[in-house]
This record gives structure tokens, C-alpha cells and sequence, in this order.
């Protein structure tokens, strides 16, 4: 059952990642009490939405309708990129308002709506991964109970928990050490990648459903470069959605969502609420 | 919005380019968290699909970095996935909750 162990911390790892941004980030802001109160509340709402998707999947008795939730997963992954784009759009106005500010507390609370968005990250970043995790443990419930091997399954996941604690805690002291400016140009460009990530996610998604062309598959192949099949590509390739065999449509969605975000963030465009609707759009 | 709309009927339209001849589609089961076959032979730099039945009480996820493919199939129901197109060569796929044991082939010439 050390299985769990791996499953525990590769699914908590991403999730623990934006949370942690989040969660350095509303630390900094006023009053960080009521900011985390919507914060713990988007990462019990991701919770109870993995037990429904679980449940969903569970329930799904024919293909198609296994069909509709993968649909629902890919446009949950356009909103969270959508909204981590926005969010980052924030970050840069705020700091360019807190440059003069010493310890990087801000005057203002974070708005209602904003904080409503940042639960959402949070639900979304949780509801993504803790699916599978649900998951996971109806098929090792199943097999804990035949082997009587609850015992073993408690301890490994237990550990599994501990190392995500571990790494959580290391992040978030690793996050800490940067000034505030620093501090929000490194999150901001840690969520614009991982925004970019889950964009091309869903299009691949999309893609192995046949729902959407792959145009030309692939355009070009850099495996001699970066291969995302040994180590240091795999990382590459979890953290930014990178493939060494892109298909075109991947391209396209790729350079789409950068000239959005980019244009947003350095304000080529007006209205930064308006970018989760062409986000949808580009997909 | 209306921009939107337009967008999606013109990717709708296209996916009918990509749309693929009959054939019948590989099939692979899954049971004891084994692959059955666990070696699957395809046609290099083509599109396929490969059809995954779990016949165990446990679900299963049919994963594949080479191929970067994570698939979640829930106990005793089936998916149906396109994969490719592939360079000739060889591609291990596993099952993630299962890796010790679930673990298979697809080799594309």
C-alpha cells in the first residue's frame, strides 16, 4: 500500500502549490483573517466538489456521460486559468501601489467579488486533484478490505500527508524570503505559467476526446532539446504544460492565451474583467 | 458574444475534417489490475483510438508519460481515447493506482 504514499503527495502537490501562493498572497494583504476565512472555504468547497465528481464518475453508466464530466473538467480547468490570470493582474496593480509601502501591507481589504475569486483558485486547484484522490481510495478501500490491510493503508497514507505538510511548509518559507515587489512578480509569473498549463491541459484533453482538431500533429518535435520523458523534461513538462510533439491547435491555444494575459498584464488592453470570456473563446 | 458563438461553430466545423474512417477500435481490459493485451501494436504518425474496460471493482486510471495521457476509468466502466499520431518506436503506458502491476506496450511502426 506505499502506493498511497505517492499517490497522496503527487496529487497534493499541485493543489499545494496554488493554495500556497494564495495563501502567502492574502497574508500580505489587510486584513488576512477574513481573506482566509474565503480562502479555507473555496478549499472545503474543492472538497466536497471532488466527492461529487468521484460520485459522478462513479455513477456515469455509459461512456457519454463519463463524456460530460471530462467536458466539465476541461472548462474547470479554462476557469481556473482564467481566474489565475486575472488574479495576477491584481498583484501587478497592487504592487505598483504598495511600492512605497514598507512591508507590503496594504491599506485596503481585498474586495468581496476578488476574494470570491480567490476561493475558486482554491476550490478548483483542490476539486482537480482531490477527485482523483477520492478516487484512488474507493479502489483502495475495496482492496484494503479484502487484504485486511487498513493498518498499512492508515500508515502510508498518513505519511503521504506528512510530506505534503512538509513540502507546503517548505514552500510557503520558500516564498517568504523574496520582498514584497519581488514576491508578486515571482507568484504572478508562477501562476502565469501554471495558468498556461491547465489552458493547454484542456485542449489536450479536448484533443484525446476528439472534440477538438489537432490541425497538424505534431508541428515540430524538440525531444533532441527537451524530452518530457526523462526526468528533468517530466518536470518541465508537469509544471508548464510543456510537450516536445506539440500539435498545432496546442501552438495555437499556447500563443492565444499568452498575447491575452500578456496584453492584460501589461495593460495593452482595458478592462482586465473581461478576460476569462475571450480565455473561454480561445479554447 | 456573438463572437463566441461564431468561434464555436467554426471549431465545430473543422472537427469534421478531423473526423477518422471506421475501424474497428483495440481494445484492452483490464482485470487484476492487469492489462489484457498488455502489447498493442498501431500504425506510426496516425490518430487511433483504443477503447479501456475495467472489469475490476477498483477504478483505475490508464496513465502513459510517453504518450502524456492520464485517464480515469471508474470500476467495471469503459473509455475511449485517441492517442497519436506516434513516431515509430515503443510506449509504455501503466495504470496509475496499480503500477506494479498494470503495465503495457503500444508500439507504433
Amino acid at each position: 500500500m506505499i502506493n498511497a504514499l505517492f499517490v497522496v503527495w503527487r496529487e497534493c502537490f499541485e493543489a499545494v502549490l496554488i493554495v500556497g501562493i494564495l495563501y502567502a498572497y492574502l497574508n500580505r494583504q489587510a486584513n488576512p483573517r477574513r481573506s482566509m476565512r474565503f480562502m479555507w472555504g473555496g478549499v472545503a468547497a474543492g472538497i466536497v466538489l471532488s466527492a461529487f465528481l468521484a460520485y459522478g464518475v462513479q455513477a456515469a453508466q455509459t461512456e457519454l456521460q463519463g463524456a460530460a464530466l471530462e467536458y466539465f473538467e476541461a472548462a474547470m480547468l479554462v476557469t481556473a486559468a482564467a481566474l489565475m490570470t486575472q488574479m495576477c493582474i491584481w498583484m501587478k496593480q497592487h504592487a505598483r501601489t504598495i511600492r512605497a509601502e514598507l512591508e507590503g501591507e496594504l491599506r485596503d481589504a481585498l474586495s468581496t467579488a476578488k476574494l470570491v475569486g480567490v476561493a475558486s483558485i482554491a476550490a478548483i486547484a483542490i476539486a482537480r486533484e482531490g477527485f482523483e484522490l477520492v478516487m484512488f481510495y474507493y479502489g483502495m478501500g475495496v482492496e484494503a478490505q479484502a487484504q485486511g490491510a487498513w493498518g498499512s493503508l492508515a500508515l502510508w497514507s498518513s505519511a503521504g500527508v506528512a510530506l505534503t505538510a512538509v513540502t507546503a511548509w517548505a514552500y510557503y518559507k520558500g516564498l517568504k524570503i523574496f520582498n514584497p515587489r519581488i514576491f508578486f512578480r515571482v507568484t504572478a509569473a508562477f501562476l502565469l505559467v501554471t495558468a498556461s498549463s491547465l489552458v493547454l491541459a484542456a485542449a489536450r484533453k479536448l484533443s484525446q476526446m476528439d472534440a477538438i482538431p489537432t490541425w497538424i500533429d505534431p508541428i515540430w518535435d524538440s525531444s533532441w532539446l527537451l524530452d518530457e520523458r526523462t526526468g528533468f523534461g517530466q518536470f518541465v513538462s508537469t509544471a508548464t504544460g510543456y510537450t516536445s510533439t506539440p500539435s498545432l491547435m496546442l501552438l495555437v491555444v499556447f500563443l492565444a492565451y499568452w498575447a491575452i494575459a500578456l496584453g492584460f498584464y501589461y495593460g495593452w488592453a482595458r478592462k482586465p474583467k473581461s478576460a476569462p470570456q475571450i480565455l473561454s473563446s480561445a479554447r | 458574444m456573438n463572437v463566441t458563438v461564431f468561434a464555436g461553430i467554426l471549431l465545430c466545423a473543422l472537427v469534421n475534417l478531423n473526423a477518422h474512417a471506421d475501424e474497428a477500435i483495440p481494445e484492452l481490459r483490464i482485470k487484476d489490475h492487469r492489462y489484457t493485451p498488455d502489447y498493442l501494436e498501431v500504425k506510426a504518425g496516425q490518430r487511433f483510438k483504443i477503447k479501456v474496460f475495467n472489469d475490476d471493482p477498483t477504478s483505475e486510471e490508464f496513465e502513459s508519460k510517453s504518450m502524456i495521457i492520464e485517464k480515469f476509468i471508474a470500476p467495471k466502466r469503459s473509455i475511449t481515447i485517441t492517442l497519436g499520431p506516434l513516431k515509430p518506436g515503443e510506449y509504455d503506458f501503466f495504470g496509475c493506482f496499480h503500477p506494479q502491476t498494470a503495465k503495457g506496450k503500444i508500439v507504433a511502426k
